[in-house]
């Protein structure tokens, strides 16, 4: 039997046609599931940021509303016993944390620095390298 | 999708669907909501078919994967693939008694292979797509479609040779 006229008989049987009764229902459930995702794919038309905010835009202004009024009410309501509300009291409190921020910073120094413990080591088995070269060699073998 | 843009859709390819889908499942109700789940899934989202340059191979690649998803649910559900509706003829009836009865055995022993040569050789057949189309609307390599396409040809070859030879 030759390939080519058995596949062109297998090929000359026709097929059954789709029924014609289908088409009007399935394209009323296509439209329909259409028409309910057509609002939820309106966003990909906007602009990425309005797309970004798009599925809840009453809920972002909300929340930006309420940053707002927040943040308003914190510049304008003094806090009890505190005189700090006014620009240049925050102008204050701003180099009163740079203040603090260098002094926490000595002080992580200070806490990392092996050099005088406090309480007295076990001995160790290896002999002890002096001080500096402890603190030293793991830095020179990541530099290099 | 606008509902002319879905129209259009439906009338150029529908039947070409519903014949892959007949031939994989073999069941009326079933191609039927297959048919109905490509086109629900096509109007949902307006820009799926953006930059597709052959429709019918788009179309016909998420027919044959709804109905892979319908058989996994079926085996993990461990139910029947046929339901008493099953074994819908994929041939129109013919007229001459020969005819009808050669397409009946056809109907047979295409029911005999795996879905995955019958996918293969209804779409070289009976839509006339290149190897490439298919490995493309199936997802497999060239290689695997030509070789599916070759098994099943055979064994459609001895299933039919009696018949064929009374034929030709």
């Amino acid at each position: 039997m030759k390939d080519e006229r058995f596949e062109e008989l297998l090929r000359a049987q026709p097929l059954r046609q789709v029924p014609s009764a289908w088409r009007a229902g399935i394209l009323e459930r296509a439209n329909a599931a259409a028409d309910i995702a057509a609002p939820m794919t309106r966003g990909q038309d906007l602009p990425w940021w309005r797309a970004w905010l798009w599925p809840h835009p009453v809920a972002w202004g909300g929340l930006a509303a309420a940053w707002l009024l927040s943040l308003g009410l914190g510049w304008s309501t003094p806090a009890p016993g505190d005189g700090r509300s006014s620009p240049a009291a925050r102008a204050v409190s701003v180099s009163e944390l740079q203040a603090a921020l260098v002094l926490w910073h000595r002080a992580a120094i200070e806490m990392t620095e092996p050099d005088a413990p406090k309480v007295a080591e076990p001995p160790s088995p290896t002999p002890a390298l002096p001080p500096h070269s402890r603190r030293l060699t793991p830095l020179s073998v990541r530099l290099t | 999708m606008p509902p002319p843009a879905l129209e259009r859709l439906y009338d150029e390819h529908a039947q070409a669907l519903y014949c892959f889908l007949l031939s994989l499942t073999r069941n009326e109700e079933d191609c039927r909501d297959l048919l109905q789940d490509v086109f629900v899934k096509t109007a949902r989202d307006p820009g799926l078919l953006d930059g597709v340059r052959n429709e019918r191979s788009f179309l016909l690649r998420m027919a044959h994967n709804a109905a892979i998803d319908l058989f996994r649910r079926r085996a993990a559900r461990r139910e029947d693939d046929r339901s008493p509706a099953a074994d819908a003829p994929l041939f129109a009836p013919a007229a001459d008694p020969d005819a009808e009865t050669f397409r009946a055995a056809l109907h047979g022993a295409l029911a005999e292979l795996p879905p995955e040569q019958r996918a293969v050789l209804h779409l070289k057949l009976w839509e006339g797509l290149t190897f490439d189309e298919i490995a493309e609307a199936l997802d497999i390599p060239l290689n695997t479609a030509a070789s599916r396409y070759r098994y099943g040809l055979d064994k459609l070859r001895g299933r039919l040779r009696p018949l064929y030879d009374e034929i030709v």
